[in-house]
């Protein structure tokens, strides 16, 4: 009841701290604009009281749960692909004496490293490269919105870094298990290495769904570039657009650019993502392992 | 395990050699810009160069500047950033992990909920607002800050967890039974335990500082000495250091505008995924080695253990060594580097030929519109209406009397004030040039050069090589000759009427007047240079970067200096033994946020640039960009307006629409002197300042004079 509470505070808070913030840097972002003069002084409190009165009937609510939706259509098979990955790239990794291989490593530092920017802008890249001098346009679409194959490269570049991170915490939980006096009990009376796999999983399962949920945080923070860089219309975007200043001297503003309520929805809605994926996380923990219920 | 922590240190010892030695292994200066390269074949190329061009091995962005160079001096402010930003970081991480994991009080109910809302925030979005909020004007600083709000919360989390079960240990509840304070326990064993942990998080941190910092540079927001800077709205103009420090994540937030030239995107990004790699492979190896540390009490024994250790992990202990000499280098070097370029004018200052107070549009051959404002506000209107539009700047001959072109005639005003009409044969294409010898000097539309003299009787006339409309008026060089544009060329007439040359060598039809160069002796157009003497055009031409609209337009300034606008950026020329080079470059640096290029730019007589954003509905701006390489802005006041003539010391008259009227006004760098309206209908399409006195043309015919106190009030 309380972490409700709190999750409920947490989630205001950055619906105010979005707007107000939007409000108080509009100034200071028409300045950068050399031919626009800047907006008229705005009262933030009554700005703020109109906004949450007119809340229910604004349109920008159901547009921003739509981008939700959106997003979590990237989120959903990004995590649940670097979940699977990252605990197979944990097992291999993983020796039965408990030792970790040499390339584990190296690889997992190394995926860590590829940020979404990096790897988004060689894929962007790659795209046109493929385009103009390979056979033909490549049979992923690169921009855009759409329940088909415009899923596929956002899903891969926001689902690349999390499971370097997953594969790292699972192969130290892995291999401190497989020197556990029960697992070398079990060898020793030759229980099956399937079934000891089955109890050293039931082990590590909760520790690593509390990785996953963090992994689920690292891509809600590379969801803006994500978002940005594929024009896929969901919350990230919506937060790029409303606060990225334009790159290019002659492009007008993005619809939303530093519009308060727009900032608002999209702070609130990634904060209450953030807190509802920790809390099916912590529930799933307690499921999968009842020591830490206590 | 080993091998990776080798690996890392390896790698993170290559980035601070590459910090430490830049300006050995550099094999350029990391701002010089190069307009000009030949590549294997032999053959003249622009940039950006492809890797693999002589002289430019990693190539170069699309400015010219050599990406190899970039790259080694770039590890300076990028480990600067970003190990400034893991010190606070871990400092904040480890102090907030340490309370929330040992104390089961009200501080550490504090300091769990700061963890709690430090890791329900995403860091990006933290840092983007507070850069936004502090000002992003104030550089570096703003970025270490906004950077290291909320990033700390993975440190704290671990050290939290590692205090707690520390805090459980028998050692810990024996010593609390044995009647030891919690403070005391805490300063004896919490230190020692942690201690082992620093290195790795200091290298996780480093490597989440810089994938943080590339992904701010994706969504805009720049570092490096404050390349952005956020300008006051209002009257107060504010003053920002520019630079263009070469940090990593800048560049590859540079690199990934291009999407269709991948060599920098692979280039820039590979380094830095090495570098975060490395520290990466750092980090983790360094916190899975940890040993437990089992310091002895004090004395010979302490140094001769620390001795050991050293001996024991040497790559530990030089990795951490050199991470801190580079920081206390780069932090040194920051200020020495960033010394301003002092400007070199080259050639001597124009002068308008026969000694008229304002010879032709723009004043001079240069077109500087060099003048001197009295430091007081207006004194005196007249005004004065004819029937027909004027055309372009008027001209105020050494004798004082001011000539301008309407579509209709020719209107001279003599010192006593009446007003007196001379008719036109056609009508001009702009305004008139005075030459040498006193003698008006009209182009008509239909490229008919026309010499008249105070009566209105024809002198001669010269029609251009090719049929063909006029784009510009004349212009009267420091050898006699005229000089205007017809679409596409650029035709030059003697001072007695023959024609001299005539060279094809422009994009397009244009009405920007041609300037004459440095030394007198040759022509810029749009973006070329051709000879006076010949109308030759300048044996190398400099590509332009293709892809990208930049605008680039060559002009003169009024100390004679030879400079080209290339979209919101200023560069100063000289011509070394017959190739053009770029000596030194001058930025506004929120240009990125600009929504128009600048209508008019120019360098004054006292070596300051000027930028003026004059297009569109909103605001004009003013930019004044000083050799020092600070920038002042300013806005206008007016609507649509235009700069009519520029002091040395950068003040400036500018014309336009003040609450729909036509206005003027007096800006310097620090306020507006004075605006007041004109009192006449129409826009200003001209004017020309001369001996404490302005005179304005309008649109709707109205002509009006201003006369200046010489003291300020």
């Amino acid at each position: 009841m309380i972490w409700l509470v709190r999750a409920m505070l947490l989630i205001v808070a950055a619906h105010a701290a979005g707007f107000v913030f939007t409000v108080a840097a509009a100034p200071a972002h028409a300045a950068l604009r050399p031919t626009l003069v800047a907006p008229p002084p705005v009262d933030v409190l009554a700005a703020y009281g109109e906004h949450l009165r007119t809340l229910p009937t604004d349109p920008r609510v159901p547009a921003a749960l739509a981008a939700m939706g959106r997003s979590l259509a990237l989120l959903g098979p990004a995590l649940l692909g670097a979940t699977v990955f990252g605990s197979w790239l944990a097992g291999r990794a993983v020796r039965p004496d408990g030792r970790i291989a040499a390339w584990a490593a190296p690889t997992m530092a190394l995926g860590l490293a590829c940020s979404a920017v990096f790897t988004g802008s060689l894929i962007v890249s790659g795209w046109f490269v493929w385009a103009i001098w390979g056979p033909g346009e490549p049979p992923l679409p690169l921009r855009g919105f759409g329940w088909d194959l415009h899923l596929v490269l956002p899903t891969l570049v926001l689902g690349l870094r999390a499971p370097a991170q997953l594969a790292q915490l699972g192969a130290t939980l892995l291999a401190r298990e497989a020197q556990a006096p029960f697992v070398i009990a079990a060898r020793s009376r030759g229980m099956p290495e399937w079934r000891v796999r089955r109890h050293v999983a039931r082990m590590v399962a909760a520790p690593l769904v509390m990785a996953v949920a963090s992994a689920a945080h690292l891509m809600l923070a590379e969801l803006v570039i994500v978002e940005a860089m594929f024009a896929w219309p969901g919350l990230g975007a919506m937060l790029a657009d409303a606060l990225a200043p334009a790159r290019l001297s002659d492009a007008p503003p993005a619809a939303g650019y530093l519009a308060p309520p727009v900032v608002a929805l999209a702070a609130a809605l990634l904060v209450a993502l953030g807190l509802v994926i920790d809390g099916l996380a912590a529930l799933l923990a307690r499921c999968l392992d009842p020591r830490m219920a206590r | 395990m080993r091998r990776g922590v080798h690996a890392g240190a390896w790698i993170m010892a290559l980035v601070v050699f590459m910090a430490l030695a830049a300006p050995w292994v550099a094999p350029h200066d990391p701002l010089a810009r190069a307009s000009i390269a030949r590549d294997g074949a032999g053959s003249y190329i622009g940039p950006p160069f492809p890797p693999g061009t002589p002289g430019h091995w990693l190539g170069s962005d699309r400015f010219g500047r050599d990406t190899l160079s970039r790259i080694v001096w770039g590890a300076r402010p990028t480990l600067l950033l970003a190990g400034l930003v893991a010190l606070l970081r871990l400092a904040l991480g480890v102090l907030i992990g340490v309370g929330a994991g040992w104390s089961r009080g009200v501080a550490g109910s504090l300091a769990r909920a700061m963890v709690a809302l430090a890791s329900a925030a995403p860091a990006l979005l933290v840092a983007l607002v507070v850069i936004t909020l502090l000002g992003i004007e104030r550089g570096l600083v703003v970025f270490i800050l906004g950077l290291s709000l909320t990033g700390w919360s993975g440190t704290a989390h671990l050290v939290a967890a590692h205090v707690r079960v520390i805090s459980q240990q028998p050692y810990i509840v024996a010593g609390r039974a044995l009647g030891a304070s919690g403070g005391r326990l805490l300063a004896r064993h919490i230190p020692r335990q942690v201690a082992p942990l620093i290195g790795g998080l200091l290298a996780i941190e480093l490597a989440s500082t810089l994938t943080l910092v590339a992904s701010s540079g994706f969504l805009g927001y720049f570092i490096g000495g404050g390349a952005w800077i956020v300008l006051s709205g209002d009257a107060n103009p504010v003053a920002a250091r520019t630079s263009e420090w070469p940090e990593w994540g800048q560049m590859l937030a540079g690199a990934l505008e291009r999407s269709l030239d991948p060599w920098p995107l692979l280039i820039v990004g590979g380094v830095l995924v090495l570098a975060i790699t490395g520290s990466n492979l750092l980090g983790t190896g360094l916190m899975a080695a940890q040993p437990t540390p089992r310091l002895p009490r004090r004395g010979w024994r302490a140094f001769e253990h620390v001795l050991l250790q050293l001996a024991d992990a040497p790559r530990h202990a030089v990795a951490g060594i050199a991470m801190v000499a580079a920081l206390a280098l780069c932090g040194s070097i920051w200020w020495s580097w960033s010394q301003p370029t002092v400007l070199r004018p080259i050639g001597a200052a124009p002068r308008v030929p026969g000694g008229h107070a304002w010879g032709m549009t723009g004043r001079d051959p240069a077109g500087s519109r060099d003048a001197e404002l009295p430091p007081g506000g207006p004194t005196r209107f007249r005004s004065w209406l004819v029937g027909a539009p004027f055309l372009g700047d008027p001209v105020i001959a050494a004798d004082g009397v001011v000539i301008a072109a309407s579509q209709a005639a020719l209107h001279l005003l003599d010192s006593a004030g009446t007003l007196r009409d001379l008719p036109v044969p056609r009508q001009p294409v702009a305004g008139p040039a005075i030459g040498d010898d006193g003698s008006i000097i009209l182009v008509d539309r239909a490229a008919v050069v026309w010499s008249l003299d105070r009566t209105g009787q024809t002198r001669w006339r010269a029609a251009a090589v090719t049929r063909g409309e006029a784009t510009s008026g004349p212009l009267v060089a420091g050898d006699g000759s005229i000089l205007f544009t017809t679409v596409d060329r650029v035709q030059a007439v003697g001072a007695d009427g023959t024609l001299r040359w005539s060279s094809d060598v422009l994009d397009g039809p244009s009405d920007l007047m041609p300037r004459v160069g440095p030394g007198g002796e040759l022509v810029v157009v749009q973006n070329r240079i051709i000879r006076l003497a010949d109308g030759r055009s300048w044996p190398q031409q400099f590509v332009e970067p293709a892809g990208e609209f930049r605008d680039p337009q060559l002009f003169v300034g009024a100390d004679g200096t030879l400079a080209r606008r290339v979209a919101d950026s200023i560069e100063i020329w000289q011509l070394r033994d017959g190739e053009p080079a770029v000596v030194s470059q001058r930025r506004w640096p929120s240009a990125s946020a600009t929504i128009a290029f600048p209508t008019q730019a120019g360098l004054s007589r006292g070596g300051i640039a000027w930028l003026l954003y004059g297009a569109g509905a909103g605001e004009a701006r003013m930019v004044w960009l000083m050799a020092d390489g600070t920038s002042v802005q300013q806005a206008t006041g007016l609507r649509a307006a235009q700069l009519i003539a520029i002091a040395p010391d950068g003040a400036a008259l500018l014309c336009g629409q003040y609450r729909a009227a036509a206005a003027c006004a007096v800006l310097e760098r620090g306020g507006t002197r004075w605006r007041e309206p004109l009192g006449v209908p129409g826009m200003v399409v001209g004017g020309a300042v001369a001996d404490s006195r302005a005179v304005l043309l309008t649109d709707a015919g109205g002509l009006v004079v201003i006369e200046f106190a010489m003291a300020g009030p």
